[in-house]
């Protein structure tokens, strides 16, 4: 299960999504490992949280609104957002648009988090297409992109097989990586 | 609208049909290495913390 911190934080991020679209009327989409730590609810864990929203400006003053401060700890990357009710996580907005315009923005999947926050997730197939495209660039001893990406295909409820098989091969992944045994016989 | 809480419970549901039950290793296995950064993002704070010069830039990197 996702530890209960990371859901409190995950509860104010909420906050600020919800402002974020009143203000925008558009979706920030939280992606990357928290997006996996939500799919596998709590196997996969990540401290940041990493957040594409097309509106710089926008965006800062909603997580403003709602107590987040941009990073100035010592001993810290100046980079990003803190809260301090949550001093253990780390909040990045991800420039851009949502995996460079190349996803169906359209399958994004939304929840509602409390009493009015909203938490807006990527498709599964987007997530995974782009774990895999993170292990191809990764060092070549870090398997740990194309275990959650094994882990979230394993884990998928429906996947849309075209559009898994278009999006991995635009974030340069190999599908072909999912097959669990691939994974065991490197390892062997 | 699903609320968050649910969608987590079905993940959870969803996993033990399965019987993709983890050991602590299988769990330890799927955080990221290395850092935790791909090598473009690593790059970009690098030059960032020798900088200093934006208070909160943006990246374009998922980690």
């Amino acid at each position: 299960m996702l530890p209960e911190d990371y859901l409190r934080a995950l509860t104010t991020l909420g906050e600020v999504f919800a402002s974020y679209e009143r203000r925008t009327g558009r979706s920030a989409v939280l992606v990357g490992g928290a997006a996996a730590a939500i799919y596998s609810a709590g196997e996969f864990q990540s401290g940041d949280f990493d957040i594409v929203a097309f509106s710089d400006d926008d965006f800062q003053k909603a997580m403003a609104e709602h107590g987040f401060l941009p990073e100035d700890r010592v001993g810290q990357l100046k980079i990003g957002f803190y809260h301090p009710d949550h001093l253990a996580y780390g909040f990045q907005q991800v420039s851009g648009q949502l995996f460079d315009g190349k996803s169906d923005e359209h399958r994004v999947l939304a929840f509602s988090v409390a009493a009015s926050g909203t938490i807006t997730l990527p498709a599964i197939e987007d997530l995974i297409a782009d774990r895999l495209g993170q292990h191809v660039i990764a060092s070549p001893t870090d398997k740990s992109r194309l275990r959650q990406a094994i882990y979230l295909y394993r884990m998928a409820l429906e996947i849309d097989g075209e559009y898994l098989r278009r999006r991995v091969q635009e974030e340069g992944g190999d599908l072909s990586l999912l097959d669990v045994a691939n994974l065991m016989e490197d390892e062997a | 609208m699903k609320s968050l809480e649910e969608f987590l419970r079905g993940v959870t549901e969803r996993r033990q049909q399965l019987e993709l039950l983890l050991t602590p290793a299988d769990v330890d296995a799927m955080r990221n290495r290395g850092g935790m950064r791909t090598a473009e993002k690593r790059a970009l704070l690098q030059a960032i913390a020798r900088r200093q010069v934006e208070p909160h830039p943006v990246i374009r990197s998922y980690g």
